[in-house]
């Protein structure tokens, strides 16, 4: 034994003795300890909260006033310093996010599934990089998807700023994040499903349109909304390509305005009654994208249920 | 091996899973043909994605050279191209930002996984999620339009009485600046690192909560002494994906950072305004005229890529590795 | 041990009994550890303890003594309730919102659910070792043994060391990891981290150590190890364990109690003796015909 030992307690008992002093000494320390940790955790959650409630509580309260059918139907007009409350509306911007973002959407949810099938049904080196590729395209800032279209499309290809070119953007921006979503929804598929139908003779083909589609097909809905979510809430890559417009034209390969573009050049107005303006649209955005992301949480909770 | 790993891995499992194979694989042709050229388009568009801004930035650096990195003269006007203070107003928010964000997320996310009635996890933590889902203009309205006033009107008046104008608040503070910027964007990135951080931990076996009690352990020292280190890696990997994403934010850090004084490149204190990378970016693009300037814009990018892109990977593998050592 | 079995109050020799009503002698034979004449002093004592969670009963109706220095097993078919009922001696359902226990749990007469005595005081009382190894994964093997005392207040090196060094030794560990204490804890294997457990709950001193199914993920021979273990470690420490495996209750036990699923699926206590007793001439029908093994 060590000579340390010898200030150590030697039978059993006082070994015993000893720590059950020393711990009910130390009690009153270590809730206390506990007390403050535990109460310094709730904290932080509350402190997550805040801002939150403070978002939905400004925006609400500060937009919806605006809201009124004209405002939705009717385009813009610049205020003057007679007529300081002369904003007109925002149908140029409605107009443009349905036009820009409709087409975004229909180019990227086909692209979206069949990559996702892809890397669900591929497994060599190449497939590995692509979907490594990928997953760094979905933390990549947003701001360069604009760059790279403005640079390719744009200058190159000699195209004007467009509606058309937002959509691009706004394409390459999603269906990164899209397709890995989806792919992990195709991944959800019970392997004995697949396993049966191949083991009947199907093509892979087929099992992948009757079976796994058909069975994923819920919860790659979901990734498509919240994907979907993400891509209508953004501002910079739009920005950088699609110039601005005070009419509703439909027309993609005209300027458009977008309600994130529209809310970005209006924010900074001299008029403050057209600044405020901004919280109406946040708040149409805001509703939108939450609807979006509610109702997939409800497929998703809904799905897990069902499967229990 | 199991099914499961045998569809992953593409081998068969079985001889008749085997045979069936075979004896379908010559219809499933044009079936691997199509999924194999979609994969293939957007490959390419991913490589065209750096090529494109890579080759747009050369004339860029021909004009910039390497004073773009330690040049401290921004001013893109004047054709002045030294990006130090834009790399730094970068690193710096986002610094600043996760100093705020790491210890609210790390405390939120152990509050919804060991605090919170289990029934109530799901609920809290999806609200929380929620703010993840905010688009980021909205952020800047918000900093623009309540946090800027309230900074201005409450908050400074208060500083200068206690900091009589010293150090970190020395300038002239109109609310916009460093501090309204980092505030807001630690907002943006809690609930990354909340959201990851929550998955981290609830990873942590039950076996080990439940052994550190039966030694005595309250729950507050379960929490610090067992649960957070044995989820350390992953902690560090979800800190790393919220610094990617504050890295690249850039509308709301534009609305809210102020401007660049050409006289103090760099920030003074928590009040002055600076520019980072992405701010810079969406600053000028209005004033492209000709090859050179976008050249240089394509400088910018590159190098807001290049941080971001390896801060993105690192974080990955980070998690990835770490959720793996904890399945059992 | 061979003389304990000749001090044996018992009329019959176990083997003869046991032969009577049919139980097979190959487990009989491994009743050694036959009680001494030395008086058994209670330590904690159940009386009509039940657990039930949300609302809805697991285990019921339990009534015994568990005797200080003794080894007392729990023995059942699965979902008995054998875990349910080890957890709430040491209060861990407490995690469990929808837990609810009833009856009472006196240690040294002092009643665990009253506030008579704070939960984690309680748990530095009543250690634990659960069914898989469940060594911390980012400590060293000392801080492992260590992690106890230090949650404790304890933090003198002398102290550590020493009580380190006594608790890896009684956990029959030390000769193998004297020389790499400061080695992750994770680079030992199965059977060792499983001792390694033991030892890091031997390290606060407990008076009652639960085990649940401590040997159940281990090979033989770790397992036969741990059994080993168990005899020396009574003479410090009392021991309740739960085992699936009757050759193990008969091997290491004193007192054994049997726990059944009733009719409407909760379990209860069923017999409560000397693990002699029940092995070689149960009271209740039930019990023999488990040991017989009629039930799954
Ligand atoms: N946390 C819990 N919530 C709800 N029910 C539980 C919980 N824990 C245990 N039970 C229920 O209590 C009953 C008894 O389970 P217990 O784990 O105690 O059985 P056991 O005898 O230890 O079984 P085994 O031998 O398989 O370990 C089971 O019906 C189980 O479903
Ligand atoms: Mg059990």
């Amino acid at each position: 034994m060590t000579s340390a030992a010898l200030e150590a307690p030697r039978t059993d008992d006082e070994r015993r003795a000893a720590v059950q002093e020393a711990a009910s000494r130390f009690y009153r320390r270590k809730t206390l300890y506990s007390k403050l940790f535990l109460g310094a955790t709730s904290l932080g959650l509350l402190i997550a909260f805040i801002p939150l409630f403070s978002i939905i509580y400004n925006v609400v309260r500060n937009g919806i006033s605006y809201i009124t059918w004209k405002f939705l139907t009717t385009p813009p007009q610049s205020p003057s310093i007679f007529h300081k409350h002369q904003i007109g509306g925002i149908s140029n911007a409605i107009e443009g996010t349905a036009l820009v973002f409709g087409m975004a959407l229909l180019m990227s949810v086909p692209i979206s599934i069949m990559v996702a099938i892809a890397l669900y049904e591929s497994h060599g080196r190449v497939m590995g990089a692509l979907r490594t590729l990928l997953e760094v395209m979905i933390g990549m800032p947003s701001i360069l998807f604009g760059i790279f279209i403005y640079t390719y499309v744009v200058e190159r290809m000699h195209f004007q700023l467009t509606g058309l070119a937002g959509s691009l953007a706004l394409t390459v921006l999603m269906v990164p994040l899209m397709s890995v979503a989806c792919e992990q929804a195709l991944r959800g598929v019970p392997a004995v499903l697949t396993e049966a139908g191949l083991a009947l003779g199907a093509k892979k083909a087929q099992v992948m349109r009757k079976i796994v589609l058909r069975y994923a097909l819920p919860r790659m809905l979901t990734a498509i909304m919240l994907s979907a979510s993400r891509g209508i809430g953004e501002t910079a890559p739009v920005l950088l390509v699609i110039g601005s417009t005070y009419v509703a034209n439909w027309n993609l390969m005209t300027s458009q305005t977008t309600l994130t573009t529209l809310m970005y050049n209006i924010i900074q107005s001299f008029y403050n009654y057209q600044r405020s303006e901004v919280w109406a649209i946040a708040l149409l955005l805001i509703v939108v994208v939450f609807v979006l992301n509610l109702a997939s949480r409800i497929i998703v909770a809904r799905l897990n249920r069902g499967h229990r | 091996m199991s099914i499961e790993a045998a569809v992953l891995t593409g081998e068969p499992e079985t001889v008749g899973a085997g045979r069936a194979r075979k004896r379908s694989a010559g219809s499933d042709v044009p079936y691997r043909i199509l999924i194999g050229a979609f994969a293939a388009l957007i490959g390419a568009v991913l490589v065209l994605y750096f090529y494109s801004i890579i080759d747009q930035s050369i004339p860029g650096w021909q004009v910039a050279g390497w004073h773009f990195f330690y040049g401290t003269n921004w001013n893109f006007f004047n054709r002045q191209y030294g990006a130090l203070p834009l790399i730094f107003g970068t690193l710096i928010t986002t610094t600043l930002a996760l100093v705020l964000a790491v210890p609210v997320s790390i405390g939120a996310a152990m509050a919804i996984v060991f605090l919170i009635p289990r029934r109530a996890r799901l609920a809290v933590s999806s609200i929380v999620e929620l703010l993840a889902f905010v688009p980021s203009v909205i952020f800047g309205v918000w900093g623009y339009l309540t946090i800027q006033p309230w900074l201005d009107r409450t908050v400074q008046p208060w500083l200068v009485k206690v900091f009589h104008h010293n150090w970190p608040f020395n300038t002239n503070g109109s609310g916009f600046g460093l501090m309204l910027g980092s505030m807001v964007l630690a907002v943006m990135i809690i609930p990354t690192i909340t959201a990851i951080t929550r998955d981290v931990l609830i990873a942590v076996p039950a076996e080990l909560i439940e052994g550190g009690l039966s030694l005595g352990a309250t729950r507050g020292q379960v929490l610090r002494r067992i649960a957070l280190p044995t989820s350390r890696t992953g902690i560090i990997g979800a800190i790393t994906l919220g610094a990617a994403r504050a890295l690249g934010e850039t509308i709301a850090l534009f609305l809210l950072l102020g401007a660049l004084d050409p006289n103090h490149p760099f920030p003074r204190g928590l009040n002055s305004g600076l520019a980072t990378l992405s701010t810079e970016i969406v600053a000028n693009f209005g004033q492209l005229s000709g090859t050179k300037p976008l050249g240089v814009i394509c400088c910018l990018s590159l190098v807001l890529m290049v941080i971001v892109g390896l801060t993105n990977l690192a974080a990955r593998l980070v998690v990835r590795r770490s959720l793996q050592r904890l399945q059992p | 041990m061979e003389s304990t079995t000749e001090n044996s109050t018992m009329e019959n020799s176990p083997r003869q009994s046991a032969a009577t009503v049919g139980i097979d002698p190959s487990i009989v034979s491994m009743v050694d550890a036959i009680p001494s004449n030395a008086p058994v002093v209670p330590v904690m004592r159940l009386k009509d303890v039940a657990v039930s969670f949300n609302g809805k009963v697991a285990v019921r109706d339990v009534t015994f003594d568990v005797g200080k220095n003794r080894v007392t097993s729990m023995i059942g078919p699965s979902g008995s309730g054998k875990t349910t009922l080890l957890r709430a001696l040491n209060r861990l359902h407490d995690l469990t919102k929808s837990a609810v226990v009833t009856g009472s749990i006196t240690l040294d007469d002092v009643d665990i659910y009253k506030g008579g005595i704070p939960t984690t005081l309680l748990r530095t009382r009543v250690g634990m070792v659960f069914q898989r190894p469940n060594p911390f994964p980012t400590m060293s093997i000392y801080d492992n043994v260590a992690s106890g005392l230090r949650f404790n207040g304890i933090k003198k090196k002398a102290f550590l060391d020493d009580a380190i060094e006594h608790s890896l030794r009684a956990a029959a560990l030390w000769d193998s990891v004297e020389s790499r204490l400061k080695v992750a804890a994770a680079t030992l294997s199965g059977g060792e981290q499983q001792r390694l457990c033991i030892a890091r709950a031997l390290a606060v001193e407990p008076e009652i150590l639960l085990m649940d199914e401590p040997t159940s993920s281990l090979d033989p021979v770790s397992t036969q190890h741990i059994e080993d273990l168990l005899t020396s470690l009574k003479e410090i420490v009392t021991i309740v364990i739960v085992t699936h495996n009757m050759q193990q209750a008969a091997r290491v036990s004193d007192d054994c109690a049997f726990l059944l699923m009733g009719e409407d699926r909760a379990g209860e206590l069923i017999e409560f003796a000397t693990t002699e007793k029940i092995f070689t001439n149960p009271t209740d029908k039930r019990t023999l015909d488990y040991i017989q093994g009629r039930f799954g």
